[in-house]
């Protein structure tokens, strides 16, 4: 339908609104640092964007866990650098013989993380919503010690954002929140990759025809995505070998 | 105007100003302080008032508003910019009449610079005017040649942005139309991807698939599929995909465009998500009459696309031996050994019997397998390649040079030698219509022979350890 037709159409009550397109394809994700300056892509769509403190703290880890956050709860803060057990923040007990962490606050449990066979993480690297922090372990297990926390954001980019460079009368909505029409050319910037929600893109096409686009992005999804892109950068820097496609700042 | 009404004589540039003289609108002379005065209003915002100035000034106004865009005063750049996008279609001193002379004699090195000068002052507007000279009766040819000359000439953005702001429907049609029936024209798979590019920027998905092709047979760049790709799946395209399969099985193309073509269509599908598009599609015949590569290839995208058992089907009852190979490859991938091996010893059955199977097609099936990391299996068909008549050609020698390549490999230098030596010696009892090549255009026997010294040293050197 042209643009003047579905304008006369709406001026006089008929027109019917467009029916919504869903858009299942995969959405790319960013994860960035502060100041990023290395660029790792991972090959599940990722693209880790650190800066030299993140970068550091994944080189040293044995391994990388997310702690899951439950719904509607709040969120322990992590310890501070060199404290182990510090009153009213977030503990991490590693049980060798169990082959888990325990997540606590004083004597209260939070979750509890099963390790793969065999794997003692002596150092590890922990992401918990938009934080991403270095413990380390005694041989002996116990709780371990906070060494370094950092903030993550997360960039969300559409699949095929790009169809939408001439569209007009664009609004587009991520649950509550409106979204500009950069975020939705050019990436929708996150602070926990959990409260990423479907998103809705409405508009006139460039020729005229107006259009409603629904993504249905799951952030359990997304989050796991990330996890396992982290994961395998962990992996791949402990074998000695910087990443294929990585590009590093000066 | 109408076109129709265009002077379409092919005239000599200096002309030109004469011609168009008087037909241009009155325009006032340009003050002296042309450029001051403009800078003056561009650095107080009066962006408006710069561009009535620039207009009324003429093509001296357009001229300095332009180098005001380009290399003004720093603060005054933007503005100047911005000034300069609205308004150089409105203001350039290119009117479409002007384009006339220049298109009859396009290619013309003396034109070059006055079509640079029409590009910077219509920008992507120089599309619109060539779309509707495609009505100009001798003109038709021209405008197809002058299409990707313009294309290279910015960003498909600013192409797409122009016609997207184009409220004149009779303009988008023909330039539709122009974009269309050139990309049956331009053999320049550049110009093709720009076209694909601009289609997709205004939605006009019905019409990328058809470029991309004609892309994709020029170029074999995946681009082309991902422009098709993103076209079919945004547009809602799914159907074509069979669609295009079932005409080129009725089609007249030939066995290479062919092939070419079933290559893209299956990938497109792929990489729209539609695999299952292709099931059907295609007959075995189809796959039958692709070159060797282009079957092989065929098989992998099906085997990705996880339609193992549509590509089984499409090599039922085949003799062919690279086929055979194929067949024995996905029979293996399914754990149906005695399938695998029946089907692959049929092949080396089909090579070593020879009968009507020629030299040159025994040797691209050692070739698809070689290419499949099947090693063992390539050198089995290349030696049967040596063994069997006619002897002493130069897919002998071919087979021969893949076999010291082998040798090489694993160190054996001897016997690389061993088979360097007896090629040399076939190569050099060629009739006159088999040359031997080497390396970059390098003479083949020439080339032999320093590769045939390396070994013996090479050789020399193992035997001594």
């Amino acid at each position: 339908m042209t643009k003047v037709a579905w304008m006369l159409l709406a001026a006089v009550g008929t027109a019917e609104p467009p029916a919504e397109r869903v858009i299942a394809l995969p959405a790319a994700l960013d994860i960035v640092a502060a100041v990023p300056r290395f660029r790792f892509e991972a090959v599940n769509g990722v693209v880790a964007h650190l800066d030299a403190a993140s970068l550091g703290a994944l080189a040293l880890a044995d391994l990388v866990v997310r702690i899951p956050t439950p719904p509607a709860s709040a969120v322990p803060p992590m310890g501070m650098p060199g404290s182990r057990d510090e009153p009213g923040a977030m503990v991490v007990d590693w049980s060798p013989t169990a082959g888990r962490l325990e997540v606590r606050m004083g004597t209260v449990p939070l979750t509890a993380i099963a390790l793969p066979p065999g794997v003692a993480p002596r150092r590890l690297a922990v992401v918990q919503q938009d934080r991403l922090a270095l413990l380390v372990f005694p041989a002996v297990g116990g709780p371990g010690t906070w060494v370094w926390s950092g903030g993550l954001d997360y960039v969300l980019r559409l699949p095929e954002s790009e169809q939408y460079a001439l569209c007009r009368e664009m609004t587009a909505r991520a649950g509550d929140r409106r979204l500009e029409r950069s975020e939705v050319l050019q990436g929708i910037r996150w602070d926990q990759v959990d409260r990423i929600a479907p998103v809705r893109v409405e508009g006139v096409s460039p020729g005229g025809d107006r259009f409603v686009h629904v993504y249905p992005l799951d952030p359990a999804e997304l989050e796991d995505r990330a996890v396992r892109a982290l994961g395998e950068l962990v992996r791949t820097l402990r074998a000695g070998a910087w990443p294929a496609g990585a590009a590093g700042g000066r | 105007m109408g076109v129709r009404g265009w002077r379409v004589a092919v005239v000599p540039i200096a002309t030109l100003v004469w011609a168009a003289a008087p037909e241009a609108p009155r325009r006032a002379a340009a003050p002296a302080d042309l450029g001051s005065e403009l800078v003056r209003r561009l650095a107080d915002g009066d962006v408006g008032g710069a561009v009535e100035l620039a207009r009324a000034a003429g093509p001296a106004g357009a001229t300095v508003l332009r180098d005001l865009a380009v290399s003004g005063p720093p603060d005054v750049v933007p503005v100047a910019m911005h000034a300069w996008n609205a308004a150089r279609w409105e203001i350039g001193p290119g009117r479409a009449a002007d384009v006339v002379p220049l298109l009859g004699s396009f290619g013309a090195a003396s034109v070059r610079a006055a079509w640079d000068g029409f590009l910077a002052s219509r920008g992507p507007g120089t599309l619109a005017v060539v779309a509707r000279l495609m009505d100009t009766a001798g003109f038709q040819e021209g405008a197809f040649r002058v299409v990707p000359l313009v294309l290279s000439a910015m960003p498909p953005i600013e192409f797409a942005s122009w016609l997207a702001a184009c409220e004149d429907p009779a303009v988008l049609a023909a330039v539709r139309r122009l974009l269309r029936e050139s990309a049956e024209r331009v053999p320049d798979a550049g110009a093709l991807a720009r076209m694909c590019e601009t289609m997709l920027l205004l939605w006009w998905y019905a019409d990328v698939p058809s470029v991309a092709v004609r892309g994709w047979a020029f170029s074999r760049d995946d681009a082309f599929v991902r422009f098709a790709a993103a076209a079919v799946r945004r547009g809602g395209l799914e159907p074509v995909i069979a669609e295009a399969l079932r005409r080129l099985r009725e089609g007249r193309a030939d066995r290479a465009a062919r092939g070419d073509e079933i290559l893209f269509w299956v990938r497109v599908a792929a990489a729209a998500g539609a695999g299952d598009r292709i099931r059907g599609a295609l007959r075995p015949l189809d796959v039958a009459r692709l070159p060797a590569r282009d079957a092989a290839e065929l098989i992998l995208e099906c085997r990705r696309l996880g339609l193992a058992d549509e590509a089984l089907r499409l090599l039922e009852g085949t003799n062919v031996p690279w086929l055979l190979y194929l067949r024995s490859s996905l029979c293996r991938e399914a754990g149906d050994v005695a399938g695998a091996d029946a089907h692959l010893e049929a092949a080396f059955a089909r090579i070593g019997r020879g009968e009507d199977l020629d030299q040159a097609a025994a040797f691209e099936t050692g070739e698809v397998m070689d290419r499949a990391g099947d090693v063992e299996a390539a050198v089995r068909v290349w030696s049967l390649i040596i063994d069997r008549p006619p002897h002493g050609q130069i897919q002998d020698v071919n087979a021969l040079l893949r076999l010291a390549r082998v040798a090489e490999t694993r160190g054996d230098f001897a016997a690389a030698l061993a088979h360097s030596e007896r090629a040399l010696e076939i190569s050099r009892d060629l009739g006159a219509e088999q040359t031997l090549i080497g390396p970059a255009g390098q003479r083949g026997t020439e080339w032999l022979m320093r590769a045939i010294l390396e070994l013996r040293r090479r050789a020399g050197g193992a035997a001594r350890n």
